[in-house]
């Protein structure tokens, strides 16, 4: 089997990229398996939208994301043109603490565990984040 | 969206009318919804996981707030029917330690037996 890629761009809004996130656990699904749909879907739902929250980016800005799918690999890059953010600096969250999970802090956290590797670069005013798994 | 019943006239059982991501705005809603029903008067409450399709870290908020209302009475909040892999995303951040996952029905979590 040879790699199929896709690439998307995506309204920068919280109902647009729960929907692509379903789209994106299907492909990879029917690809992969019900797991690795899984992984593929919580981690574009967790970084699209810490781009929307954190990214100050407007109405007609677009997130871009490219989807390749490997013999036994996925790989997701996303791409948007928010202020600069690396996510490999957040900091780990505290997991006793239950007051901070609920107000959040848990999407980066995810994003490393379900993934294979991560890698972050800033490159002509973009965000450009790969992650495989 | 959600369901509220009362069993054996204490127990409480959340369920989804329909299968559903718990994300986003949904998560929102789920937490308005937990404001509506009495859950600080049951003596332990079941979320029936079985049309929960997905959900991220923000539906989770919404499960560690409805937690954070059931275990300030001293009560216990039980997960059952939930999918493998949302199964591994509560243990991943170590959520099996305040909530009881089980695998079993909600007629036999009703009955504790399970």
């Amino acid at each position: 089997m040879g790699e199929k890629n896709y690439s998307f761009m995506i309204e920068p809004n919280l109902g647009k990229i729960d929907a692509f996130s379903a789209k994106v656990s299907d492909i990879v699904r029917k690809n992969m398996g019900n797991e690795n749909g899984f992984r593929a879907g919580l981690i574009v739902i967790e970084a699209c939208s810490n781009i929307v929250k954190h990214g100050e980016l407007d109405e007609e800005d677009r997130i871009s994301v490219d989807l390749t799918i490997g013999e036994d690999r996925v790989t997701i890059t996303i791409e948007d043109t928010s202020k600069e953010f690396n996510p490999l600096e957040v900091d780990e969250p505290d997991l006793e603490d239950i007051e901070l999970l609920q107000k959040g802090g848990m999407g980066v956290y995810l994003i490393r565990r379900f993934s294979r590797g991560i890698e972050y670069s800033y490159e002509d005013g973009k965000n450009i984040l790969r992650i495989t798994i | 969206m959600f369901e509220f019943r009362l069993a054996k006239d204490e127990i409480g059982v959340i369920s989804l009318e329909k299968r559903a991501r718990i994300t986003g705005e949904t998560s929102s809603n789920f937490r308005k919804w937990q404001d509506t029903v009495d859950l600080k008067s049951c003596s332990r409450v079941i979320l029936d996981g079985t049309n929960i399709e997905f959900i991220d870290s923000m539906g989770i908020a919404a499960l560690i707030s409805i937690y954070k209302t059931i275990a300030a009475e001293g009560n216990d909040l039980v997960l059952v029917n939930l999918s493998e892999e949302i199964k591994k995303l509560l243990n991943t951040l170590r959520l099996d330690r305040l909530f009881i996952v089980k695998d079993c029905s909600v007629e036999e979590a009703v009955k504790n037996s399970c």
